[in-house]
């Protein structure tokens, strides 16, 4: 696991990688830096948990826009990509409720309707694990997108996730299980 | 067991970089921040701006002249109640019109005169009658007085009130006596 460096992209620290400037909370160029920085690994990580990539994008967006209104407010101590993802989960779960609450309302209208055929194409594009982390609980499949394909330390998943970095073992050994059963006994 | 776990977080992170690394090689696009700041900054000058100031004004005006009328009706009236203003006028109209005689014409001009009172000082005689009074009394004494004292000249001879006293006056001459 990579240490996390005082920018909060463990990616900044891979051997080889150059030592980024640090960011300054309330500057807009520094920001800007930020986003193009992490726009790509914030938008990877809700591709995941969504299971969409325009929802995705759309989340990253306006995750962007809420993290620039609170920038003036971040702390150098906090690491700035996990502080950027922790927003764009929060947003994230946000998005799912409001889907999810629809996707009711539309059963209720539709009730002794069969319901329609799946389409295709987004069956075609959904693989068996986007299926499987689509149907985790959103902050458990982020759990799993930060270690396994962004590979977060235990503390910025905790900064990430809003939880104690102790239960972060706990929760990914959940998450694991969980889709393990989803993917057929894997 | 531990081999097993092992073999399936080498997958797991082998498809999640299959599924995902596509995605994000892409470059970011355009913020949507800074669209947001900039729209922000737009809204100030409006706000600021020649239409501010001329709403303000507006607003101002449309205040001033609603305290005029409302100052004015309570000035004459002695309440602030619009509905106590008409019936200020109601009350004056027939004080007009008990004046003169039965059938006599000509009380259009103590109307006249009585609505033209705006002085701020003008008494409210209805309203600062005591109570259990005639409170149309003093307003009729008051038109009288005005009618009386009218500079153009035109107006007519005006009457008193005719009281008991008067009519028992007047009763011997009509008999014939005088």
């Amino acid at each position: 696991m990579y240490p996390l460096n005082q920018t909060g992209s463990a990616g900044a620290l891979r051997p080889g990688a150059a030592i980024a400037r640090p960011y300054q909370a309330g500057s807009s160029q520094d920001f800007e830096r930020l986003y193009r920085a992490s726009y790509s690994r914030v938008l990877g990580t809700l591709i995941g948990v969504l299971g969409d990539r325009a929802a995705a994008e759309d989340c990253a967006q306006e995750a962007f826009v809420k993290a620039y209104q609170a920038w003036p407010h971040w702390r150098p101590d906090a690491p700035a990509e996990a502080w950027l993802h922790r927003i764009a989960l929060n947003v994230a779960v946000s998005l799912q409720r409001r889907q999810r609450l629809r996707e009711a309302g539309e059963l209720v209208r539709r009730l002794g309707r069969p319901a329609p055929p799946p389409d295709p194409a987004l069956a075609a594009e959904h693989s068996e694990l986007a299926a499987a982390l689509r149907r985790l609980p959103a902050k458990q499949a982020a759990a799993i997108v930060l270690r396994h394909y962004h590979g977060y330390s235990n503390r910025e998943i905790a900064y990430a996730l809003g939880i104690p970095e102790r239960t972060v073992a706990s929760r990914l050994a959940a998450a694991k299980a969980r889709l393990r059963v989803l993917l057929g006994g894997r | 067991m531990a081999r097993e776990e092992g073999n399936f977080d080498v997958w797991l992170s082998a498809e999640l970089r299959r599924e995902l690394s596509p995605h994000s090689l892409r470059p970011a696009p355009a913020p949507r921040f800074l669209f947001q700041r900039r729209r922000r900054r737009r809204r100030l000058p409006l706000l600021a701006g020649p239409p501010a100031a001329l709403g303000v004004k507006a607003a101002t005006g449309l205040c001033v002249t609603a305290f005029a009328v409302v100052a004015t009706g309570a000035a004459v009236t002695g309440s602030p109640n619009p509905a106590v203003w008409g019936a200020h006028v109601r009350t004056a109209v027939a004080d007009c019109k008990s004046a003169l005689d039965r059938g006599q014409r000509g009380w259009g001009d103590c109307v006249s005169t009585v609505a033209g009172q705006v002085q701020p000082d003008a008494p409210a005689p209805v309203i600062e009658a005591p109570a259990g009074t005639n409170a149309q009394a003093p307003s009729v004494q008051a038109t009288a007085d005005l009618k009386k004292s009218a500079p153009n000249g035109k107006t007519r001879p005006v009457r008193s009130v005719p009281t008991p006293d008067s009519e028992n006056q007047r009763e011997p001459g009509r008999d014939g006596s005088g």
